[in-house]
């Protein structure tokens, strides 16, 4: 067998901030018809100067110092020249030599154990307008149209040293990356994700895939590209010259979009209308006091004060900040935290998943989840029913009782179980001389039969509960 | 009938403001044929505006002509900084300082010639015309503010002009054309609405016939915007609270009389032994970094030109040119090589060289720090001295077909005793101090430390008053 290919992995990520205006003027972040969130400052018309929005940048420090930064005392924002029609100065406000955050780190799981990632920089921007390729792509529409309403958007860019390996740690890093953002308060889930990723194999040059939009697409575009160059080393072929390359999502893979023959030179100047933002310790101190919980935080609360494993606490913090809220906020209304936490992280994740949702935007709610998992805890209704009906829960937004009233499924009382218990036993004496004679497996084959009678609406656990008191 | 009794008048209804517009309109446009001191002459919103101060009768200003550089914005008014590229090009917006003219009711007549986005020194780099000087149409009235201090020259009305000096370019051309300028310090007054230069180095100042019209319009403009981010929350001055300037003292700094011609030479003398008389003491004092002045304000200037001009791409504004067929680079070039004078060129190729990768650290980086060098050297002077004196120009307004022979670098060092100070952001003002030989008007440059506005206006109004009584 040939020996695995050692490969290196760095990373650029943009992620869209979640302010309500944007970065350098008071034009709103949102949907709207095309150029139409816009104004003199975000058209770069003539004569209009930026001005710098303070929840952004408190936002691009908080983000620094969650990801373990330094945060300069005197931090600044340049100018970055080329041209392009969606810039609309042609030159982009962004920060070069002085950053908001330099030379941090985020640890992230490895097969058990610590990995460091070292983060390089961590800087704000300016997104610039979007091109609409009218009929086609870049090189196929006869036309081209554009729309600034993104023109200005806060973006924060987090630069990592080549520290991964592999995309499984990118997908680790990024797990974690998101969960601070989100649970910072500077980043929504439904919010863009961006990055340009550098990956090499050893004796070979540096490919860079660009402007790779969404998560998931970023996983794809990795894994596409590490296999790509893994197996064209085994076989002895390595990239020779430096290359951009461009992730397709039509066809999932990635093709060439240039060599690079030199760096690109952006003519950094420092953005003159913009006054340098001094760090004073107070004012730092001002910003990361109001800092909410970081994930890691919160996974620990999450054992200790609900008693759940490590696992499960990762997946409730680390799948969306707002399922981890979520099951907060249930918690306040039943007590049974592990069945809880096992029910959110399983069966509504699934459902939600399948369709294609998450829970800000699922019609279920706390008060709904937690009233659905009551009747589970008390045995009112069977788990294995309760998997079906969850899913109607999170479609619907309608409360338990109504959905079981509308299918018809009784509340079985242990009365109405003991009932059917008798007939049962009535009917099988075998089984029961058979466990009585220590044959435990009869039992499961008795309360299979109860099940049967019930229409499999009751719990299982109930009826094992009176099955065994009545036998005795 | 100085401004005051104007104003008073129009408040008593002495005066209509409509009529002396319309008079004040006429005249302009007789001299606008003979001395081309106008890009835009806006009868009708100057009519509109008028109308109004009739009905409110109200305002400091209230009725009071002015007239404003080509570069800063006016709503509605063709703004074009003097350049082709930007004709038709009429701003959604007022600057901050034509709005708080307006407010205080003064009417906007018209824009005035100027060098293309201020790139120049005689005003001969317009797009729209030179401006001729008004003791002599064969000589130049100066730059980039030229038609400024030409109309303010002719004007036989009250009337105030509004300037713009990156360089020298209201202590210029007030020094050709024989009339009061006033270079704030950088930060005073609100830079939002003008039509970039050099961000850090443009400021907006006044320019009129005395030294009580400057401070009173000072008064108005001057102050913190919160759409400009450099400007300054400074405390409120009344700047026509002139101080007695028995106990000043004045340097004389020695590297600013070397090289003037006998004749500016002569009167400015004249003129600091007028000031020997009201009690001022003068010092001779150095200022060893002045010969890098020229070569950091050069970069400096260029480098940040060169970003600003990159967004007139006439796509969201502007001359327009059909730009939905061929390639978008080649319309680019088409259109920018058709629309920008040479010198614009000139100096987005010097500024596109000086922060280019491998040049960045050598021209663009050492110039901020030989600046920082430089405001060291006026700060360790004013630790002795109230105010520095010196002639404002090396030589009287030179013939306009002897400036066509001079080559770029002949004209960037004529600008040697007005850099510095704009270098520094300190504020400076031409006093006129009688005419040389030929009947050409003479100045000297006032100059004081940061925010030092009241001394400079101290010692040129009590020259004025004193030369008044001299001559009654």
């Amino acid at each position: 067998m040939i020996r695995d290919v050692e490969c290196i992995i760095g990373l650029e990520i943009h992620a869209q901030m979640n302010t309500k205006s944007k970065i350098f003027c008071s034009c709103p972040v949102s949907e709207a018809p095309p150029n139409t969130n816009v104004c003199e400052v975000c058209l770069g018309y003539p004569g209009s100067k930026p001005r710098l929005n303070r929840k952004v940048f408190e936002n691009g420090i908080k983000v620094a110092k969650a990801l373990n930064c330094k945060v300069p005392d005197n931090i600044f924002f340049s100018r970055k020249s080329y041209f392009y029609p969606d810039m609309t100065k042609n030159f982009q406000i962004t920060q070069y030599e002085i950053p908001v955050g330099i030379k941090g780190y985020l640890t992230i799981k490895w097969k058990g154990d610590d990995l460091k990632i070292r983060i390089r920089r961590a800087h704000l921007e300016e997104d610039p307008g979007k091109l609409v390729h009218v009929g086609g792509d870049i090189t196929s529409s006869e036309y081209t149209l554009i729309d600034y309403n993104r023109a200005g958007t806060p973006l924060v860019e987090i630069v990592t040293e080549p520290d991964f390996t592999n995309p499984e740690q990118v997908r680790e890093f990024l797990s974690k990356l998101r969960a601070i953002l989100e649970h910072l308060n500077v980043y929504d889930s439904e919010m863009i994700m961006k990055a340009d990723a550098n990956i090499s194999v050893k004796g070979g040059a540096r490919v860079e895939v660009k402007n790779i939009t969404g998560f998931n697409n970023i996983m794809k575009a990795l894994e596409y590209e590490y296999n790509r160059q893994r197996i064209m080393a085994k076989q002895g072929i390595f990239i020779k010259q430096q290359e951009t390359r461009a992730y397709s999502d039509k066809s999932k893979m990635t093709k060439s979009l240039r060599i690079k023959e030199s760096e690109a030179d952006y003519g950094y100047i420092f953005e003159p209308d913009l006054s340098w933002q001094t760090m004073t310790s107070k004012r730092l101190k001002n910003i990361t006091d109001n800092m909410s919980e970081l994930p890691d935080e919160r996974i620990k609360r999450f054992v200790k004060i609900y008693k759940l494993t490590n696992d499960t606490s990762y997946v409730l913090v680390y799948t969306d900040k707002a399922l981890a809220d979520f099951f907060e906020e249930c918690a306040k209304k039943i007590k049974n935290y592990s069945l809880l936490a096992n029910w959110t992280t399983t069966h509504l994740l699934k459902c939600l998943n399948y369709n294609n949702e998450n829970i800000k935007k699922s019609k279920i709610t706390p008060l709904l989840f937690a009233e659905f998992l009551e009747k589970i805890s008390k045995g009112e209704l069977s788990e294995r029913l309760g998997k079906e009906l969850v899913k109607e829960l999170v479609s619907t937004g309608r409360n338990i009782n109504a959905i079981m009233k509308m299918h018809k499924i009784k509340v079985w009382k242990n009365s109405d179980i003991k009932k059917i218990i008798e007939k049962v036993v009535k009917k099988n004496e075998k089984a029961v001389s058979d466990y009585k004679n220590g044959n435990n497996n009869s039992i499961n084959f008795l309360i299979g039969e109860v099940l049967k009678e019930t229409k499999y609406q009751a719990s299982v656990e109930k009826i094992r509960e009176i099955i065994m008191s009545v036998m005795k | 009938m100085n401004l005051k009794e104007y104003v008073k008048k129009i408040k008593n209804k002495e005066l209509n403001a409509v009529d002396e517009i319309q008079d004040v309109i006429k005249k302009c446009k007789e001299w606008n044929k003979e001395y081309n001191c106008f890009v835009t002459i806006c009868e009708e919103e100057a009519l509109k505006q008028a109308r109004k101060v009739d009905k409110e009768r109200k305002g400091k200003l209230a009725g009071v002509p002015v007239t404003v550089k080509d570069a800063i914005c006016v709503e509605n008014v063709q703004s074009s900084a003097g350049s082709k590229i930007l004709e038709g090009y009429k701003p959604p917006f007022d600057a901050t300082v034509i709005n708080r003219l307006k407010d205080e009711g003064a009417i906007i007549i018209g824009k005035t010639t100027q060098d293309e986005f201020g790139f120049g020194s005689y005003s001969i780099n317009s797009a729209y015309g030179v401006p001729k000087n008004p003791f002599d149409k064969s000589r130049a009235c100066g730059g980039s503010s030229g038609g400024c201090a030409c109309i303010t020259q002719l004007a036989d009305f009250p009337h105030i002009s509004i300037g713009e000096s990156t360089g020298g370019s209201i202590s210029c051309p007030s020094f050709f054309c024989g009339v009061y300028g006033l270079t704030p310090t950088y930060g005073l007054v609100s830079r939002y609405g003008l039509i970039d230069y050099a961000n850090s180095l443009d400021k907006i100042g006044p320019i009129a016939k005395s030294t009580r019209d400057v401070a009173e319009c000072l008064n108005i403009i001057a102050g913190f915007d919160e759409k400009e981010q450099t400007t300054l929350e400074t405390k409120k001055v009344d700047y026509t609270k002139f101080e007695n300037v028995k106990n000043y003292t004045i340097g004389l700094p020695k590297e600013y009389f070397q090289n003037v011609s006998p004749d500016v030479k002569a009167k400015v003398d004249e003129a600091i032994k007028v000031l020997k008389g009201l009690g001022v003491k003068f010092v001779n004092v150095s200022l060893k970094m002045t010969k890098y002045v020229i070569p950091a304000y050069y970069l400096a200037a260029v480098s940040e030109a060169s970003t600003n001009l990159a967004k007139l791409d006439s796509v969201r504004y502007g001359k327009g040119m059909d730009f939905t067929k061929g390639n978008y680079n080649d319309y680019y070039s088409k259109l920018r090589s058709k629309f920008f004078g040479t010198e614009a060129k000139r100096r987005i190729i010097l500024g596109t060289f000086a922060r280019m990768s491998g040049y960045r650290s050598q021209y663009y980086l050492k110039a901020m720090k030989v600046r920082t060098l430089i405001i060291e050297d006026f700060r360790k002077v004013f630790e002795k001295v109230d105010c520095l004196l010196s002639p404002t120009m090396m030589f009287t307004s030179p013939r306009l077909d002897e400036i066509e022979k001079l080559d770029p670098l002949q004209v960037y060092q004529s600008d040697l005793l007005t850099v510095g100070p704009n270098l520094a952001g300190i504020p400076m003002m031409n006093v006129p101090c009688g005419k040389d030989s030929k009947g050409l008007p003479v100045g000297f440059h006032v100059i004081a430390n940061h925010l030092g506005e009241i001394k400079v206006l101290s010692v040129s109004n009590a020259y004025e008053e004193a030369v008044k009584k001299i001559n009654d």
